[in-house]
């Protein structure tokens, strides 16, 4: 029962007016792309303080926020369109665009004059890539933004410092994201051959109507295990971990930052939109796949989280144990994967797996992005801030950013009422509504394996809080940076702020989380003739 | 919920010694020396509003402040009740803690830590008023804790003595023993009470009691017994109370002898509707009433210790209180617990007098309070002597000081009890208050023996002062070295300030002595046979249920009293005043018995031996499990991750890019075969 007119509508939409209401969704990165188009090439001929470059990049994302507001309204054609502006990308560009302010903020001070404007210019580009992941609706398209994210990032990684371990740090980043990059390439093939179409919610609309194409088991596991191995790469989970706390460590602080969040917020961005939202839809027609995909990503969460925890207890060096961190929250992030993959009789709600990934996503970007900023607030070229140890004492010389500092590790262990809590919580219970036909052991195990690693988490994070209240400095107190790092102060607070306000009302993050969990899931009605708009399928009203 | 403009703001009587308290806390360092006056003014004050509802206390006065808890079927709110009974206590105590503050400006002169003192005492008045005002048993328990926890505060106020320390510890836990008694009463009140309501107007009124099975009545009111047991210093857990006088003198006036200690006699009488309808629970609190009043008088005839007699003294007179609160049987239970009341009234000037006056004599003799190093005192401390003597009186009960009217009412309610429990229709416990009767009139001949003891080993006999060693032991004893050092010899007094031995204490001192020696004569013969006590008790919620009937004069009972007092004093005259070997002789001849009450029968032994020792041998079992076994299993599983960590998946991380391509790849690969198989 193919529906006809699908086709005819693929084949016969209007191309002007889909062309003309994709440019005006994308308006905000648009922006965003010819700012940092215009200072890169600029850079190269016109000599400006780096205060000047930083305040253009403020204004430029100042008015890329407000055409995205301005944009908000508009819809695009699901089946002929390359980008959507449902309430997912609404919800997930309006908070990278507020994670691109912290960012800037926090890199005020990370990059000498020359070098400014292509830094600044790459850092807007990066921003603007990951914003069109979240609005992604084909497959090249989607490739295209992940590049957009992942190029500049090797510029950036490049250009703050040059010495050796920052060199390697970039050749060793660089090499397997390209690696990366082919074997999503490849994944995307198959998905492509298998359907015959690149438009994912057309994917998604397949899938839903169990078409006859798919699922070709095999082929289809294929295509699902190289997408998510190219961007378990992104998001640092096992077995693509490997790079993470070598890059972190050798690359400057900033650069460490940057690592921990965007790639991260990217690869489950694009998860969401390019896996979860088109497999599951398929039901029980698409079961055995479903269960593959879902045990997939369970191995995965599983082994990433364990891997993550313990190699973090034996670290010293703070970015790499932020690194072993980071792999840590992708791993409790998979099991949302693995929720979010399992629509099959019996299960709960199955948009809750991509809610809770949401929630916790924007939560780890919170606190990550806090600790992160605290370090770079207090560290000074005579005294970098690199090991646990260099944190002592903090509490004493350096009081409201130790426990803007405290804070954000309590909510990184999972500690509550912060959103670090509820974000687990909500990927625990999801996993708890999860069932594979009968049987609810699998996902409750996983539950509890991530219960166990939250337990081991809290060791290193609260190894750090010991050091910065209870543990006199033996180097003498850090020194005061007085007015100078005032941004990063402000950005650090801002994230401790959000941490504590989404904890106390988890609600305010986790409304924007269901309503854009529940539109990446929506399948779009069948079109008769007119592009129709994105309606629930049956069984997600009923929910 | 009628009432004055006064009943409706009792709250202040709690509220202004709490603000003087955090004022003292607050401002202590900068208030320094004048660190008294808040707490001075706050308790003044609370007493003039004391001394106004006097005349506005009503049976059912009460005010409800707010809603402290409200949740499920509990629901406390914080209420007050202005009746006969709370404000005679309220009167008593606020009146008592003026003068004690007065003198503790004197005494506590100097001490390095003179506002926290200050801040101590606000507080536990705070807590004694609210525990007396409380409407709500809850309420009641919170104050309980609150009143044990500022008695703990001040016994151990010099704690850097270990003995303070461990007094200080000693009461607290002993205190948890009852405070265990009293929660366990609650929750059992609370299943029975009428609509789950814990207030006091609630719980005892006649038609609710009527309700609750006798049963739950009587084991509520044996779990009351017990908290009063500990709180006001019965057998068997009296044994705090002597070790409490440890610390600074003020605070074992003020709430050792006067107020706190009487908080469990204040709990019985309160609940003395719902106690009185079952004469066993009435029996078995006038046997415990008589055994401590004989044993602990038994112990203060031999103690050296001045502050230690009269803490005994305390325990002894607390038990004259239960004694005459058991003997509230029928027709009598009004009688009794006027009696009782009466008693704990007059005790409170008397025993105040007696410890400030004991105060006045270690203050003047630099600290030294063992009635062995000095003797013959009356010349050098006059004011002294005469107050000393005025307490005694009427601690012995010698007419017409204000002890002798209180033991008189108690004698007589005994014996109406005997009375009218004995015979064919009484209860069967008639025998009991016979018993109880006799135990009290010898306690009362022990009474004035122990007394005129102490007056005489102090103020009679050759004129003796303590010498340089004494001081240097006392000043070391009771205070940290480094003061102490800093004068040398002993100079200073255990509190820190220059006085010169053997001279009176400043009229500061002096003066709240006079006043309640003026109290000690006069309040028995001005409220007991003149009635003004009780009608004013009779305004008391529940009071005019009990049992009453008209009795005459006992004579017999009052011929008996006073010649068994004025035996005792006949009797220490000539064996402490005046230079004799007979006392010596007697510790020989009755030497056995003689070492028993110099050792207090040994009870602290026996406690020791039996209850100290297998709990702490078991505290350090669990210890060695704790250390060794639990900690030793935590400490395992906690190094296992790292273990891990280490062997398994650090030597992976090594650093080669081609490594890393080829294990991504090794392990997909890995998957996708696994997951194409199953």
């Amino acid at each position: 029962m193919l529906p006809m007119n699908l086709f005819a509508t693929l084949a016969g939409a209007d191309a002007f007016v889909v062309m003309k209401q994709t440019l005006i969704v994308l308006a905000p990165e648009l922006i965003m792309i010819l700012a940092a188009t215009a200072m890169m090439t600029a850079g190269a001929f016109v000599k400006r303080t780096r205060q000047a470059w930083l305040s253009t990049t403020f204004i430029v994302l100042g008015v890329a926020f407000v055409a995205l507001l301005a944009v908000s309204a508009q819809t695009t054609d699901p089946f002929s369109s390359v980008a959507l502006n449902d309430s997912f990308s609404f919800a997930a560009r309006l908070f990278l665009l507020g994670t691109a302010f912290i960012l800037v903020a926090l890199a005020h001070d990370q990059v000498d004059e020359a070098r400014a404007a292509e830094f600044f210019g790459s850092l807007l580009y990066v921003n603007a890539g990951a914003m069109l992941v979240a609005a992604a609706n084909e497959l090249v398209f989607l490739f295209v933004a992940l590049e957009l994210v992942s190029i500049p990032t090797y510029l950036l990684l490049y250009l703050p410092r040059r010495n050796a371990a920052t060199r390697e740090a970039a050749v060793k980043y660089f090499y397997l994201s390209i690696f990366a990059s082919a074997m999503f390439l490849f994944g995307a093939a198959y998905l492509y051959g298998l359907t015959g179409l690149s438009n994912l919610k057309a994917i998604g609309f397949l899938s839903a109507r169990n078409l006859p194409n798919i699922p070709n088991l095999q082929v289809g596991l294929i295509a699902v295990m190289f997408l998510l191995a190219g961007l378990s790469f992104r998001v640092a989970a096992v077995p693509f971990h490997f790079y993470a706390p070598d890059v972190y460590e050798g690359s400057p602080t900033y650069i460490a930052a940057l690592l921990a969040w965007i790639p991260k917020a990217v690869g489950f961005l694009a998860i969401i939109r390019v896996l979860t939202s088109v497999i599951a839809p398929g039901g029980d027609g698409a079961g055995r796949l479903i269960e593959k995909a879902a045990l997939l990503a369970w191995v995965i969460a599983a082994a990433t989280m364990t891997l993550g925890n313990l190699s973090a207890l034996l670290q010293d060096n703070l970015r790499r144990l932020l690194a072993y961190s980071s792999i840590a929250h992708a791993g409790y992030m998979m099991i949302g994967v693995s929720v979010a993959f399992v629509n099959l009789p019996g299960a709960g709600a199955f948009y809750l797996g991509s809610e809770s990934i949401l929630f916790y996503l924007a939560a780890y970007g919170l606190m990550t992005l806090g600790v992160f900023g605290a370090i770079l607030a207090l560290s000074t070229a005579e005294r970098p801030v690199e090991t646990v140890d260099d944190l002592a004492g903090l509490a004493k010389s350096h009081p409201r950013i130790a426990l803007a500092m405290a804070i954000c590790l309590f909510s990184l262990a999972g500690i509550p009422p912060l959103a670090g809590f509820f974000g687990k919580f909500a990927l625990f219970a999801s996993a708890f509504s999860a069932t594979r036909g009968d049987d609810t052991r699998m996902f409750q195990v996983l539950a509890l394996v991530g219960v166990i690693n939250s337990a081991i988490g809290a060791y290193y994070y609260l190894r750090i809080v010991v050091a910065i209240y209870l543990r006199p400095n033996s180097a003498g107190p850090l020194p005061r940076r007085g007015r100078e790092a005032w941004p990063a102060c402000i950005a650090t607070g801002v994230c401790t702020a959000l941490v504590v306000v989404f904890g106390m009302f988890p609600r305010t993050l986790g409304v924007p989380c269901r309503t854009a969990a529940v539109a990446a899931n929506t399948v779009p009605a069948e079109p008769d003739v007119q592009p129709a708009q994105p309606v629930p399928v049956a069984r997600l009203s009923a929910d | 919920m009628h009432g004055s403009f006064l009943v409706r703001n009792c709250w202040l009587v709690p509220f202004f010694p709490l603000a003087g308290a955090v004022a003292a806390a607050i401002g202590g360092k900068r208030l320094g020396a004048s660190a008294h006056i808040p707490v001075v003014i706050g308790i003044g004050l609370a007493f003039l509003v004391s001394l106004g509802l006097l005349g506005a206390a009503g049976a059912d006065s009460t005010t409800v402040l707010f809603d402290w808890m409200n949740a499920g079927g509990l629901r406390v709110p914080v209420e007050f009740r202005v009746d006969g009974l709370s404000t005679m206590m309220l009167s008593m105590v606020t009146f008592v803690a003026t003068l004690v503050a007065v003198f503790a400006v004197g005494y506590m002169a100097g001490d390095p830590a003179y506002p926290r003192f200050f801040a101590c005492v606000g507080l536990f008045v705070f807590m004694m008023t609210g525990l007396v005002l409380s409407n709500n048993y809850v309420l009641t328990y919170v104050f309980w804790e609150g009143v044990g926890v500022c008695s703990y505060l001040l016994i151990g106020f010099w704690y850097a003595k270990p003995a303070a320390a461990a007094a200080a510890k000693k009461a607290f836990l002993v205190n948890r023993v009852g405070d265990f008694g009293f929660a366990i009463a609650i929750f059992w009140l609370w299943t029975v009470a009428n609509n789950h309501d814990l207030s006091y107007s609630v719980v005892l009124d006649p038609a609710n009691l009527k309700l609750i099975r006798p049963e739950a009545i009587f084991g509520i009111s044996l779990l009351l017994l017990w908290a009063a047991t500990a709180k006001s210093a019965q057998v068997p857990l009296y044994v705090w109370l002597p070790d409490a006088m440890e610390g600074p003198t003020p605070v074992s006036a003020l709430i050792h002898a006067a107020t706190m200690v009487t908080a469990g006699v204040y709990l019985i009488a309160r609940s003395m509707p719902m106690i009185s309808s079952d004469p066993r629970v009435l029996a078995i609190i006038s046997l415990v009433g008589g055994i401590t009043a004989a044993l602990a008088a038994a112990i203060a005839i031999t103690q050296t210790d001045l502050k230690r007699v009269m803490a005994y003294s305390t325990v002894s007179q607390l038990g004259y209180m239960f004694m005459a609160l058991g003997a509230g049987v029928g027709s009598v239970a009004q009688l009794a617990v006027v009696a009782a009341m009466f008693h704990l009234f007059t005790h409170a000037f008397f025993k105040a007098l007696l410890f400030l006056s004991s105060g006045s004599v270690m203050h003047a003799m630099g600290g030294v309070i063992d009635m062995r190093k000095f003797g013959g005192l009356r010349r050098k401390l006059p004011v002294t002597c005469a107050t000393f003597a005025v307490g005694g009186l009427a601690l012995a009960g010698v007419f017409p000081f204000a002890g002798f009217w209180s033991k008189d009412e108690i004698l007589a309610a005994l014996k109406l009890a005997s009375e009218v429990s004995g015979g064919a229709e009484g209860t069967g416990w008639g025998w009991v208050y016979g018993l109880v009767y006799w135990v009290a009139v010898v306690t009362a001949g022990l009474t004035a023996l122990y007394t005129g003891r102490a007056f005489f080993l102090t103020f009679f006999g050759p004129e003796r002062l303590p010498t340089a060693e004494d001081l240097a032991a006392a000043g070391h004893g009771s205070h940290d070295d480094a003061h102490t050092n800093e004068h040398g010899h002993g100079h200073d007094d255990a509190h820190g300030h220059d006085t010169h031995i053997g001279h009176e204490s400043p009229l500061i001192m002096t003066f709240p002595l006079v006043a309640l020696a003026t109290c000690a004569v006069g309040v028995g013969l001005l409220f007991g046979p003149t009635g003004i006590f009780e009608g004013h008790l009779e305004h008391t919620l529940g009071f005019e249920n009990l049992g009453h009937a008209e009795h005459g004069t006992d004579w017999n009972s009052i011929l008996i009293g006073t010649f068994a007092a004025l035996f005792g004093l006949a009797l220490s005259y000539p064996l402490f005043a005046l230079p004799s070997r007979i006392p010596s002789i007697l510790a020989t001849r009755l030497g056995m018995l003689y070492r028993a009450s110099l050792n207090k029968f040994y009870i602290d032994e026996i406690y020791a031996a039996v209850i100290v020792a297998p709990l702490s041998f078991l505290a350090q079992l669990s210890k060695f499990a704790d250390v060794y076994i639990v900690d030793g299993l935590v400490r395992l599983i906690a190094k296992l991750p790292r273990a891990l960590s280490r062997s398994a998946l650090a030597p992976y991380q090594n650093g080669l890019i081609q490594f890393y391509a080829a294990a991504g790849v090794l392990g997909l690969a890995a998957l996708l075969a696994i997951l194409l198989l199953i």
